[in-house]
């Protein structure tokens, strides 16, 4: 502060205006409303608008076997789906930012964007008219002479992480082709004339420099994936069994706000705690990576 | 591998198909939304039994209410549009002054409020409608009951759906603005205060320059990122 106040008034007052709105923002929508859900979290009703301090919300979240086998099956697919996403969308980042360049390649990217235009409801219709049983595929599959009769494709663990990947496919390609752009040519070149394979150059040289969009995607994925409410319960029906969708009963169907916090600040400890885990394990900086999306 | 290197035939020839089947996998479900707008039977499924204008000109008369006749789902684009239009504001002009102060002002603690800043895109966005909703109601019970005020934006209503997607379309907004921010020289910004330009104008005019060609890009987002909270509704 005392840089600031040494360059004038001007720069103080400018320093406040600009402050203001940033602080109104963090702490009326962000920090406080996480202090009013933890609050919620540790109480238990014991009469008529009479609550009393305890750990029961989160007893019963470790006590309910269903909650249990939920929240495991929802990080397990997230996991999942960011990893496959990531698989997928590697390839076509090197496409558009070192194969073609320049006005076909923004151009392809641009291709790439375009669906994510749309809302995630109409995409997801899309899915749903393509995969059910009267639907687009298994009428081909039909016709093909690959099944006898229409098979269900919805409702499926498979279905789900194909509506996952592609709904988050947009958030792991800008990070990627971003941080693949930066990539010098001649580096791979030294390397091809050293003698390295594909393989080697991918692993040593292409991986390393593209680690921080490569995490930027990942974490950015995995939230979405995790945070998801829409795209699991479409296209997974009643066996989707997402956590969010148990965090969404408690809070509209049963109003029971207070398991529902619970709920929440778990899945909320989970995020954290596997994003941690993620950056330690790749020795990134959560700052750093975030800012090169 | 990079075009400059020899690259096997069948190696040229997997990229482009994979190319094209990625094309085929984004497009697909849009393509099929889009044609089976225009088919002559009740659900949106194979087979195709013609072509009709149906779901957007019918009439209750002819069994099938089209779009431009349901008077309610208009409403309710106009709803969306309203959201958006909210949301894309209040946003970018948040996003733009988070930006100059990340990117312009030394104080203590920058660090941490950027790093906080960030936050809202780890948060599952679950999380963070059922929050905001669970304060809301809070701050408007207490205002009841201590002042008997009634504040109705504080219940679930559109002014809550604006504040719950602003509370993390504002995080990308800032990130975008100020990637912006910092590849713009600042020495033209010194020159110009050299010209005897005085500094509120100068950050005014150097901010329209370099965002103007920027700035239709975070709108952007916001619209596409609209439906991802339905919780927020």
């Amino acid at each position: 502060m005392a840089e600031t106040a040494a360059a004038g008034p001007w720069k103080r007052l400018a320093l406040w205006l600009l402050l203001a709105p940033a602080l109104a923002w963090l702490l009326a929508l962000i920090v406080l409303p996480h202090v009013e859900l933890a609050v919620l979290s540790f109480r238990e009703r014991v009469g008529p608008r009479q609550y009393a301090l305890s750990f029961a919300q989160y007893r019963t979240f470790f006590e309910e076997p269903l909650y249990w086998h939920v929240f495991v099956r929802t990080a397990w697919l997230s996991v999942i789906s960011t990893l496959l996403t990531l698989l997928l969308a590697l390839p076509i980042a090197w496409v558009i930012a070192k194969l073609v360049r320049g006005r076909a390649g923004a151009l392809l990217f641009a291709i790439c964007l375009i669906p994510f235009w749309v809302s995630e409801t109409v995409r997801t219709l899309g899915w749903m008219i393509l995969l059910r049983e009267s639907g687009v595929l298994p009428a081909l599959l039909v016709k093909l002479g690959i099944t006898a009769v229409p098979i269900e494709l919805l409702y499926r663990d498979a279905t789900i992480l194909v509506g996952l990947v592609y709904t988050s496919m947009l958030f792991m390609l800008v990070p990627l082709v971003s941080s693949l752009e930066s990539l010098d040519d001649a580096l791979v070149e030294a390397a091809y004339d050293l003698g390295a394979g594909g393989f080697a150059i991918l692993r040593t040289i292409v991986i390393p420099h593209a680690a921080p969009g490569i995490t930027a995607g990942c974490i950015i994925v995995f939230m979405l994936t995790l945070g998801n409410y829409l795209t699991p319960t479409l296209l997974g029906g009643k066996n989707s069994q997402w956590f969010t969708e148990q965090i969404y009963t408690q809070f509209i169907t049963r109003f029971n706000w207070e398991q529902g916090a619970a709920l929440g600040f778990l899945l909320l400890a989970l995020s954290t705690g596997l994003v941690v885990a993620g950056l330690k394990l790749t020795g990134q900086r959560f700052g750093d990576v975030m800012r090169s999306t | 591998m990079i075009p400059s290197l020899p690259r096997p035939l069948w190696l040229r020839t997997a990229t482009w198909l994979y190319v094209g089947a990625f094309l085929a996998f984004l497009f697909l479900p849009l393509a099929v939304v889009a044609v089976f707008a225009f088919n002559d039977a009740p659900y949106p499924a194979p087979p195709w039994r013609g072509f009709t204008l149906d779901w957007f000109l019918g009439s209750a008369a002819r069994a099938r209410v089209g779009l431009f006749e349901d008077h309610e789902l208009l409403a309710s684009i106009g709803t969306s549009s309203l959201i958006a239009v909210w949301v894309t504001v209040l946003a970018v002009l948040i996003g733009t002054t988070n930006a100059f102060l990340l990117e312009r002002c030394r104080f203590w603690g920058r660090q941490a409020l950027s790093i906080l800043m960030l936050a809202p895109l780890v948060i599952p966005g679950v999380i963070l409608g059922i929050s905001i909703l669970a304060l809301a109601s809070r701050i408007a019970e207490l205002a009841d009951e201590l002042l008997g005020w009634d504040l109705d934006f504080l219940r679930p209503g559109l002014p809550l759906v604006v504040l719950g997607q602003f509370s993390y379309v504002v995080t990308i907004a800032t990130l975008t603005i100020s990637a912006r921010l910092r590849r713009f020289d600042r020495t033209l910004e010194e020159a110009a205060l050299n010209l005897g330009a005085s500094a509120p104008r100068c950050s005014a005019r150097s901010c329209c320059r370099i965002c103007g060609r920027h700035w239709p890009a975070p709108p952007r987002w916001p619209f596409c990122c609209r439906s991802r909270i339905s919780i927020r509704r």
